[in-house]
């Protein structure tokens, strides 16, 4: 079983999405909101949900991994995420190897809540740690200190948790090579078994982009944030930390089952407002407003604001596209039956040149990036797409 | 005695033609409030935006004088106002009696102003003189009085004061057109002569003729032949231009309308060309004819190899109504096959790139414009030369020709020294400055056409804060030290990057150019090296760096779609990129010269 959950092709998750923060990360676009008064309506609908996308969205093999994202789903009552396990597991198996993640900001972690977590069925966490410098810590309006950030880690694998991830963020304004650096030296000093680094991207809408926008913040350059992305990749390889997907480190066996679902073409099952799932034929995602969402809940409906289902073109497209962002790949067995001849022969010179410059690895049945290819992920996506049908 | 009277209107770019026109045209009921559209003349999308009549129409008013208690017909003709246009605003003149002067209230007189005046007076036209605008805070009716009387010496008195926008002086305006415009001469009985002041073409008809009939008269069926080209055609309709077209049986000498043949294309109506009877011709044309010769080039490339029959067709029929475009094919080592194309001015070429690309959907590359030269060889060979990649071998030529032009600046006199600066630095020759009222000058200079081209108009208006205007007519070539500049990637010549400088300035564009293209083509996977050379000399060198990571996140939270979407968008903006050698560049990056700053 651990050995199929690890597989493309063999992992099914779920994605709860909690929206409440104590305040907003001026980075940040995900949905969340600081107004927490609907937080009683909402538990009950996201409970409700469940069977209302069962129903849509039937399941049929065991899940491979449930995440609980935000907003800041570590301010939630370890029994609310835990009914929710519960009322899952009522009505779809959920596999005794399961990776069961909650997203935590450090600030919010105490050791009786660790402890509860785990009795909730929790087995993995993901914290937002996002820089060990105050300075950065404060510019992006993070609740936590570093000290915080580093007792909630060794807390965590004090109550028990083998399975700790955390995220940290570079490209900050004015950060240094030796400040990231001297970040990364930080974290590997924790217990941890999984790192994400994600390059600071200027998302609209968010106040960042103001400041960017009006001269007030200064952002590296692209120059900068590669090199910084080259002493991460270097220092994590030397410290154990092996690069699966463009911004994500793993201890062997570590990766994430749940992203890697995702990035797989795998299937899952998403919940919550502004929730994305995928259910292997159709994308779909829930109402990015927490009152239509538990509207349409109350009275019975599914609040999906939108579905795709998927063409063939788009299915290669997708393929390809992830395929070339993670070192596990994607399987690509399907899609030569769907491409005309001189379209499929493109592609096979595409990918043999991409592979010959050690960029992918690719055969008939699946597609894969190198460790160099990862750092080109868009680019190759875009080399290798096929044009919509005219 | 006639009750025609025929007249244009002669002001500067803004100073309110086209609203006065829509005026007039309202006020005698030409046109009902309906179906007025702002600046009706214009019917192009593109003149509507760039506020500029590109091509020239007519129309007929008829106006009940209640002075008089005379019932008149006004033929309005209107006329380009750029200074690429200026053979047809010459014949659009020729085609009147009278033309209005019109001097913004606030403006004064403009460099245009006094090019367009000077047509017309050239033209023999009676001139009416109009002071618009005056609804305007900033009006200032006696300095622009004032000016008009130093322009023309009229009399205060009969400087019609007038708001186009408010209606203010528009029955007194019209009653001064029949007062001082002359009517048309009377020569019913002479041979049938009619002049051709522009054209246009209808996908229905072929191509329409605007004529002007100055003798004989002129009937539906009548055999009628061309002088410039020889060619004899039908009469098949002929009428009036009311705000559509109105066919009528007859046009005789003083009217002016229009009339279809079968004329297959708009070539074939040129512009200040006689048309006369077949069986009872005139002895002689209506002076004045000029075939119209391109002044600009560029290489005009489709960006996707297999629509170049697109283009072709694209400027075909583009060319059935535009009979100053010119174009041939060509090919270029760096993009293909596509068409050398001479345009009457850079507005021209602006106008034709875009017209292809909003009216006919075709996705185009432009090269750098540049002039004509004269090549003068050792072997005693002259040599028309428009394309620098067809420029000979250095050793191989004598000397080299460049057109120069004459120009006219009027520009408030605090901005005389940045001006000549500028004119210098274009390699301009002074010639003359005159005061025109109290604090404008008319400075008038020799330049390069070579060194206007590019972004003279912009530096002039940037220099003097939009004040200066600018005009220009072409004086013939002179001897000059030009040499081909090229510009390599990785090594390799991109032809169409090439462009022809002068020696002394050489330098500095291969530095300036190989910076922008440094800007403009983004990072690949490998590093280019940009460079500048005469000859075989490298005159200049950039690098751009290899690109060392192209990948966001974003594929987090499982939004899978929203990134296809992102990188299939980015991608179909590549394709807009040109591949040369293994170098992708866009589009931009043929232009760069254009944008190029100063400083």
């Amino acid at each position: 079983m651990a050995d199929l959950l690890s597989k493309p092709g063999g992992r099914y998750g779920a994605y709860f999405h909690i929206p409440f923060c104590d305040t907003k990360c001026v980075y940040c676009d995900f949905y969340s909101l600081t107004n927490h008064d609907q937080a009683v309506r909402f538990y009950a609908a996201l409970k409700n949900e469940i069977s209302l996308r069962l129903k849509s969205d039937p399941v049929e093999s065991p899940l491979s991994s449930i995440f609980f994202g935000g907003g800041t789903p570590s301010l939630a009552k370890p029994v609310d995420l835990g009914d929710c396990i519960r009322i899952l597991g009522d009505q779809v198996q959920i596999s005794s190897e399961a990776e069961i993640t909650l997203e935590a900001n450090p600030g919010t972690l105490t050791p009786e809540k660790l402890d509860s977590l785990l009795n909730q069925g929790f087995n993995r966490i993901s914290m937002g740690v996002q820089s060990f410098s105050e300075s950065d810590l404060k510019f992006l309006s993070r609740i936590h200190s570093a000290d915080t950030a580093k007792k909630a880690v060794n807390d965590a694998a004090s109550a028990g948790f083998t399975n700790i991830s955390i995220d940290l963020i570079f490209g900050l304004p004015g950060q240094t090579a030796e400040a990231w650096t001297e970040n990364l030296q930080q974290a590997i000093l924790l217990p941890i078994s999984h790192i994400s680094c994600y390059n600071l991207i200027v998302e609209e809408k968010t106040p960042l982009f103001n400041w960017v926008n009006s001269g007030k913040v200064q952002v590296p350059d692209d120059d900068h944030n590669s090199e910084l992305y080259d002493i991460t990749i270097r220092f994590l390889r030397e410290n154990g930390f092996n690069q699966y997907e463009v911004s994500n480190f793993c201890k062997p066996g570590r990766a994430s089952v749940h992203n890697s679902t995702y990035w797989s073409w795998d299937p899952w099952l998403a919940f919550g407002p502004s929730a994305h799932g995928f259910n292997g034929q159709s994308r779909y995602k829930n109402f990015r407003n927490l009152g239509k969402y538990i509207d349409n809940i109350e009275k019975g409906n599914l609040p999906e604001e939108d579905r795709e289902s998927l063409d063939q073109k788009t299915i290669i497209n997708e393929k390809l596209m992830l395929g070339v962002r993670t070192t596990e790949g994607v399987t690509i067995t399907s899609i030569w039956t769907h491409l005309k001849p001189d379209e499929a022969n493109n592609l096979r010179k595409k990918l043999d040149r991409f592979e010959k410059k050690g960029y992918l690895n690719w055969s008939d049945s699946f597609l894969k990036a190198t460790p160099e290819g990862l750092r080109f992920g868009d680019f190759l996506a875009e080399e290798l797409f096929i044009d919509p049908v005219v | 005695m006639s009750t025609i009277r025929n007249f244009c209107i002669v002001a500067h770019i803004d100073h309110g033609k086209s609203t006065l026109a829509d005026r007039l045209l309202e006020f005698t009921g030409a046109v009902t409030k309906r179906e007025m559209k702002a600046q009706l003349l214009d019917d192009m999308d593109l003149e509507r935006e760039k506020g500029i009549t590109i091509k020239a129409h007519a129309i007929q008013m008829k106006y009940l004088s209640k002075k008089r208690n005379i019932l008149y017909t006004f033929n309005l003709i209107d006329t380009p106002g750029h200074v690429d246009f200026t053979y047809e605003v010459s014949r659009s003149l020729a085609a009147c009696e009278g033309a209005i002067l019109i001097i913004d209230a606030s403006q004064g007189v403009e460099a245009q102003t006094i090019s367009n005046l000077y047509l017309a007076i050239d033209a023999g036209l009676e001139i009416v003189p109009v002071v618009n605008k005056i609804d305007l805070p900033a009006a200032d009716i006696p300095m622009a009085k004032g000016e008009a009387i130093s322009l023309i010496g009229c009399a205060e008195e009969d400087i019609i004061a007038v708001s186009a926008k408010e209606g203010i002086g528009i029955e007194e305006l019209l009653e001064q057109i029949i007062d001082k415009v002359p009517p048309p001469k009377e020569a019913i009985e002479n041979p049938l002569k009619a002049l051709i002041f522009d054209s246009t073409f209808d996908a229905f008809r072929g191509a329409i003729a605007y004529i002007r009939v100055f003798e004989g008269t002129l009937k539906k069926g009548d055999k009628i032949k061309s002088y410039a080209t020889g060619k004899a055609y039908y009469a098949d309709e002929i009428g009036v231009l009311g705000l559509k077209r109105v066919p009528t049986e007859i046009l005789v000498a003083g009217e002016v309308g229009y009339i279809i043949g079968n004329i297959k294309e708009v070539a074939d109506t040129k512009v200040g060309d006689t048309l006369t009877h077949v069986d009872r011709p005139a002895t002689e044309p209506i002076e004045g004819y000029k075939e119209v010769k391109p002044m600009v080039f560029a290489g005009v490339y489709p960006t996707n190899s297999d629509d170049f029959e697109d283009l072709r067709a694209s400027l075909d029929k583009l060319s059935l109504n535009d009979g100053s475009l010119f174009y041939e094919p060509d090919t270029s080592a760096a993009l293909g096959f596509g068409f050398r194309c001479g345009f009457l001015g850079l507005l021209h070429m602006e106008i034709i790139q875009e017209r292809l690309t909003r009216e006919y959907n075709m996705d185009i590359i432009t090269t750098v414009p540049n002039v004509e030269y004269m090549v003068y060889t050792i072997d005693g060979k002259v040599t028309k030369v428009d394309n620098p990649a067809h420029l000979a071998n250095p050793s191989s030529i004598e000397h080299i020709e460049e057109p120069f032009i004459k120009a006219q600046i009027i520009t408030p006199e605090e901005y005389i020294g940045a001006i000549m600066q500028l004119c210098i630095d274009r390699r301009g020759e002074w010639l003359n400055t005159h005061y025109i009222g109290a604090s404008r000058v008319d400075m008038t200079f020799y330049l390069p056409l070579g060194e206007v081209i590019f972004d003279f108009y912009d530096k002039l208006k940037s220099i003097s804060r939009g004040y200066a205007s600018f005009d220009y007519e072409v004086h013939g070539y002179r001897p000059s030290h030009v040499i081909k500049l090229d510009i390599m990637l990785n090594g390799e010549i991109v032809d169409a990057l090439s462009m022809i400088v002068h020696r002394d300035k050489a330098y500095d564009w291969g530095r300036k150019l190989t910076g922008k293209l440094k800007d403009l083509i983004p990072r690949q996977m490998f590093e280019i090296a940009v460079q500048a050379s005469v000859g075989s000399k490298v005159i200049a060198r950039e690098t751009i760096k290899a690109m060392r990571k192209n990948v966001l996140a974003k594929c987090y939270g499982g939004d899978i779609s929203r990134k296809r979407k992102l990188l299939e968008k980015q991608k179909e903006g590549k394709k807009r990129m040109k591949q040369v050698g293994n170098v992708e560049i866009p589009q931009e990056a043929f232009l760069a010269v254009l944008s190029m700053d100063d400083k």
